[in-house]
């Protein structure tokens, strides 16, 4: 049960990154337009975007990496650096 | 010389040589540390957060990002943008949750230094090495060269002089300290060089929408030029949706396969500092190719009469700067090349000293004579860079993208040795070679690439890589149970041992 858990955690994860990755490239005219849509500025809107789309996708590396950090099998290492090797 | 080119030669070569020297200086401290091969190649494993992260950012972008890409951009418009900007979220995270957190563990817990020795040793085969080696040797090196060939660029731009000088004079350096400091000299150099680079952005980019007149401005000059700069596949159609599509691929999920970054892992000392070296290089890059790129599409509006592309951001620099200023933040793209040529030469340096030396001619010889090795195998292969950049065979941009992508192909026996038991060294060596045939197939030959329907080369030479590796595996004998179960059980074993603690 335990290693189907942290399969399912692992899997679950990749997906959620999987999903962000293709949804980018999906030609919706706020990541893809090949007419002008000006927004601020004049800026073309599918900067705005991709710039809202990385913000998502940056949150959730977050999040992955607090859950990680609760996870065992993500610290098997920190006693070893412990014990004396010096950080660059 | 063009006439658009300003030359300002005293404060930058002011400027340029103590950056310089500051550069030396870390090489001569790292040498001191440097005791063992595991220091040279990969710090034994001990790099910190700031020096992961910093570092996988700053050898993965590079003159390409801050010379190359904006000079491509500057013909393009924003749809050029989509280079990096939109998949550069990604270039961390895929590769860490693929393989990076697997290759943490495997390097603490069989001392792997290099992509050749994971391979080498996943497929129990030494031909795995040879084969790797070769293929950096051929395609790293002229990655090396688009470097050194943007040092001509900045130096002709600043000083008037030819451009060999600057490969000649930044091909030194980098040959010295990396010679002397090893992966030491070069990461502990790649945390400057990561912070100048991001610094540079942010400057060039404030410059670029002051010299415009502000974002209406440049956005309606943009529109009198040509609406297609602001739309895809812009003003000169570079940037069609698969190619879109190839770009968001290419350089985020293919980082896997460049040997440079991969070793970058079995630098991490544990999981924590990976993942904290994932948000901060991720942020880092994110912000600089942003910037970077938009400057060079802000540039656009502001500057014509341009002898080459490729001199888009230094000149917004020289333009929009007073020449000591101007000169600081070009050391910032000096420092891309460096940090990006470094971490390429340590790499190339063990392809050829542990994975073809080592490795299958001599088998005996001493780590201690390996290293001796290194330094004049490092000198030698400095000169072949410097000779590269000097004769340049093509723009900063396209001679990148082609090294990088046949590098790339190793993302077949990568992955495949990662998550396929049955894979077999004959499989990744058939794949290795089919892949890399597809590629040069599909770049060039018109009526062959024609068949990619506007996807990148690299796409139709994975499948078929791919699809080698599971016909020829199947036929072939897979590596030897006890080979699997230490590449496969390694997981689990640490997850015993904590059960174990858990249960004492």
């Amino acid at each position: 049960m335990k290693k189907l858990f942290e399969n399912h955690f692992e899997r679950t994860w990749l997906i959620i990154f999987l999903f962000l990755f293709f949804l980018i490239m999906i030609p919706f005219p706020f990541f893809y337009s090949e007419t002008y849509i000006p927004a601020w500025g004049g800026i073309p809107s599918f900067l705005f975007g991709w710039f809202a789309h990385t913000a998502v996708t940056f949150v959730l590396i977050i999040v992955y990496y607090r859950m990680c950090m609760k996870r065992k099998e993500y610290h098997v290492y920190d006693e070893e650096n412990e014990k004396g090797e010096s950080e660059v | 010389m063009s006439e658009a080119i300003k030359p300002s030669p005293g404060p930058f070569y002011a400027v340029l040589i103590f950056y310089l020297g500051i550069m030396a200086f870390i090489g001569w401290y790292a040498s001191r540390k440097t005791k063992s091969l595991g220091d040279f190649f990969v710090l034994s494993g001990k790099a910190g957060v700031l020096v992961s992260g910093i570092a996988y950012f700053s050898t993965q972008f590079s003159m390409g990002t801050f010379l190359g890409t904006p000079g491509t951009i500057f013909g393009v418009g924003y749809a050029g943008m989509a280079i990096s900007v939109p998949g550069a979220v990604f270039s961390m995270i895929l590769p860490a949750l693929l393989i990076g957190k697997k290759l943490v563990t495997l390097g603490h817990e069989y001392g792997f230094l290099t992509m050749a020795d994971y391979l080498s040793d996943r497929y129990h085969s030494k031909s795995m090495s040879g084969v790797l080696g070769i293929m950096m040797l051929f395609f790293l090196i002229p990655m090396m060269g688009a470097q050194i060939i943007g040092a001509g660029v900045i130096v002709h731009v600043f000083t008037g002089l030819p451009e060999w000088v600057g490969v000649v004079g930044m091909g030194t350096i980098v040959i010295l300290y990396c010679m002397t400091g090893g992966m030491k000299g070069a990461m502990m150099t790649d945390v400057i060089q990561g912070t100048l680079m991001f610094g540079t952005a942010i400057v060039t980019f404030i410059v670029s929408i002051s010299m415009g007149g502000g974002f209406h401005n440049i956005n309606n000059t943009l529109q009198g030029m040509n609406e297609a700069y602001l739309t895809f596949p812009g003003a000169n159609g570079y940037m069609p949706w698969a190619y879109f599509v190839s770009n968001i691929v290419l350089w985020s999920f293919f980082t896997m396969g460049q040997p440079h970054l991969f070793t970058k892992f079995f630098t991490m000392k544990d999981h924590k500092t990976m993942f904290k070296a994932i948000l901060l290089g991720t942020a880092g890059m994110f912000v600089s190719a942003t910037l970077i790129e938009w400057a060079g599409v802000n540039g656009i509006a502001s500057i014509q009469n341009i002898a080459k592309a490729d001199q888009i951001v230094p000149m917004i620099l020289q333009r929009g700067l007073n020449p000591f200023l101007a000169s600081i933040f070009i050391s910032g793209i000096v420092a891309a090349g460096m940090s990006t040529i470094d971490g390429i030469l340590v790499t190339t340096t063990g392809a050829v000293t542990r994975d073809i030396y080592q490795k299958v001619i001599n088998k005996k010889a001493t780590d201690e004579s390996v290293m001796k090795l290194s330094k004049v195998v490092t000198i030698l292969i400095g000169i072949i860079v410097i000779l590269f950049g000097v004769f340049q065979p093509g723009s900063i941009f396209e001679i990148n993208l082609f090294a990088f992508s046949g590098m790339a192909i190793f993302v077949v026996p990568i992955l495949f040795g990662m998550y396929w038991k049955k894979s077999t060294a004959p499989g990744a060596i058939a794949a290795v070679v089919v892949g890399v045939i597809t590629l040069l197939c599909f770049t060039l030959i018109p009526s062959v690439k024609a068949l990619a329907f506007g996807f990148h080369a690299l796409f139709p030479a994975t499948i078929l890589g791919g699809i080698t590796m599971v016909i020829v595996s199947s036929f072939t004998q897979a590596p030897p149970e006890e080979t699997i179960r230490r590449h496969f059980d390694v997981f689990k074993k640490n997850n015993n041992a904590i059960g174990k603690k858990e249960a004492a």
